[in-house]
């Protein structure tokens, strides 16, 4: 398999910065206890909406390492690629451009997570209590649900590179994702403390399982009979997000070859 | 400052060109940081305060943090971090054959209007947040509350200059500035929420509670466990002080600049 040589490739090329790897780790560590000392300070001993202080420190740290593993920044090399031209050699290839792109990016990914959440994890533990999965059940069900995340979350990333293809700028699209992701992924601010308004919301949009929901799910805050539907909800949105990335790349395609002219 | 007047010019027409794009960016950016106080604000409707912090006060601290830091970072987030390029391919050579201060020539040539979107917004909230606090304004408190608008942000000039100047010893610099977004995000509460290890490292070793969190309490008076008076005195000061050490910190590294071009 060619794709997977590509994705040795780029973890490969992540190794030569491994010197800077003790900066991710403290940034991720620092990102972590800001959000410990938060929960510490309006929680405390309590229970809000029954989750305890314990639980949501787990649920900062599942959280810390989900965002290393997401995919959402394929955009920015499909973005570097449109503006010098190069996506041209990646067309003429006999590969598929997705598929080499999801292999350069888990490459990337894998890195991250072996370098930076790995250690992060560890320094954790042993500081802070962070929780197991709550059963076995839903710690099978949390590692599907992480899949579930970080295929949509490449293919929302793959989607904004297409849309590009209009702008052929992704700064406009970076940033609003990036506001999106901030309030409904729920990565920092779980839904269960939303306004009615807001979590209807951030239900009925994807970007819940880009945090919430596998983080939600180890925690067992999603009880036995509820894992099923949630998971196909999941599988839904992905096969949603695989057919417009389709129809927009064939567009996408058509408006390329004219502006090569 | 001529100078500075004359690129500031330049580059104002040259954003023009792209006048719907850098419209569309700039209320891209607006909602990116709307949804940072979107949250901030959930979590205040959720539990009321945080440490005795209100949510117009919160509002109060957070906007004058991200206000602060556009200033400040707007004449050398961008200079400092395509410094590590300028290096790299020799084009930073040209900024030392001018006859001019090298660090004040470096700073001028570029300015990033690209924080506008921070600014509006920033300041839009922290209006509002105003008309909510019952703060009894005298003319102390205005001279104070400017002085440290200016001082916050040449703290946040300074710690950036410092990061840009190590350029010229360790060439990579991504992760450090990605680091120092991190820090920024402790100054968005009370630091009085944190630990006692970490609000030494935010008032003594990386000063960022003189940027928003220090002149805060003084104006909302609220209750300040160090020796408030000596911390409130000092508060104009650390900025023009950290940016001069700053300056000498990134003119000393300069002088260790070989030139990477051949």
């Amino acid at each position: 398999m060619g794709y997977i040589s590509y994705g040795i490739k780029a973890f490969l090329q992540q190794i030569s910065y491994r010197t800077e790897v003790w900066l991710q780790v403290l940034g991720n560590f620092l990102l972590i206890l800001i959000q410990v000392s938060i929960w510490k300070v309006v929680i405390g001993n309590d229970q809000v909406e029954g989750i305890s202080l314990e639980q949501m420190i787990t649920y900062s740290v599942i959280n810390t390492l989900i965002a290393t593993l997401l995919l959402t920044e394929v955009f920015k090399s499909v973005d570097n690629e449109l503006k010098t031209g190069k996506i041209a050699i990646y067309l003429i290839k006999p590969v598929l451009y997705p598929l080499f792109l999801i292999a350069e990016n888990i490459g990337r990914a894998l890195y991250r997570f072996i370098f930076t959440a790995i250690p992060t994890m560890i320094i954790c533990i042993f500081i802070f209590e962070v929780h197991t999965p709550f059963s076995f059940m839903h710690g099978f069900a949390f590692i599907i649900a992480l899949f579930l995340g970080i295929i949509i979350s490449f293919l929302i990333g793959y989607f904004i590179a297409l849309v590009s293809f209009w702008f052929l700028t992704t700064f406009a699209l970076d940033w609003s994702l990036g506001a999106l992701m901030t309030v409904f992924s729920g990565s920092f601010f779980p839904l269960w403390f939303f306004p009615p308004t807001w979590r209807f919301f951030a239900e009925i949009l994807p970007f819940q399982f880009l945090g919430f929901i596998p983080a939600a799910i180890y925690l067992g805050e999603i009880p036995k009979e509820q894992l099923f539907q949630t998971l196909f909800i999941g599988c839904s949105w992905t096969i949603l997000l695989v057919i417009m990335v389709i129809l927009l790349w064939k567009k996408a395609m058509k408006r390329l070859i004219i502006q090569g002219g | 400052m001529k100078l500075f007047f004359v690129f500031f010019k330049y580059h104002i027409k040259e954003r023009m060109e792209y006048r719907s794009a850098f419209i569309v960016g700039v209320c891209a950016q607006t909602l990116a940081y709307a949804a940072n106080y979107l949250v901030v604000w959930m979590l205040m409707q959720k539990f009321g305060a945080i440490n005795g912090w209100s949510w117009p006060e919160v509002a109060f601290l957070y906007s004058i943090g991200l206000f602060v830091y556009a200033i400040g970072a707007s004449f050398t987030f961008v200079q400092m971090q395509s410094l590590e390029e300028m290096v790299r391919d020799g084009t930073f050579d040209i900024i030392l054959i001018k006859p001019r201060n090298p660090f004040y020539y470096f700073v001028t040539s570029t300015f990033n209007n690209g924080y506008i979107a921070h600014l509006l917004l920033s300041g839009t909230i922290l209006v509002w947040s105003l008309s909510q606090l019952k703060i009894e304004w005298n003319l102390l408190k205005v001279i104070y509350f400017c002085l440290n608008i200016a001082s916050g942000s040449l703290v946040i000039a300074g710690l950036l200059t410092i990061i840009g100047s190590l350029t010229f010893r360790v060439i990579r610099l991504q992760f450090l500035f990605r680091l120092f977004n991190r820090l920024r995000e402790f100054i968005s509460y009370p630091i009085s929420i944190y630990s006692l290890f970490i609000q030494i490292l935010l008032v003594f070793i990386i000063p960022l509670a003189f940027v928003n969190f220090v002149p805060s309490s003084f104006i909302l008076a609220k209750e300040f466990q160090y020796d408030g008076n000596i911390t409130y005195i000092l508060s104009p000061f650390i900025g023009p002080i950290l940016f001069y050490i700053a300056y000498l910190f990134w003119m000393s590294n300069l002088n260790r600049y070989q030139g990477a071009g051949g």
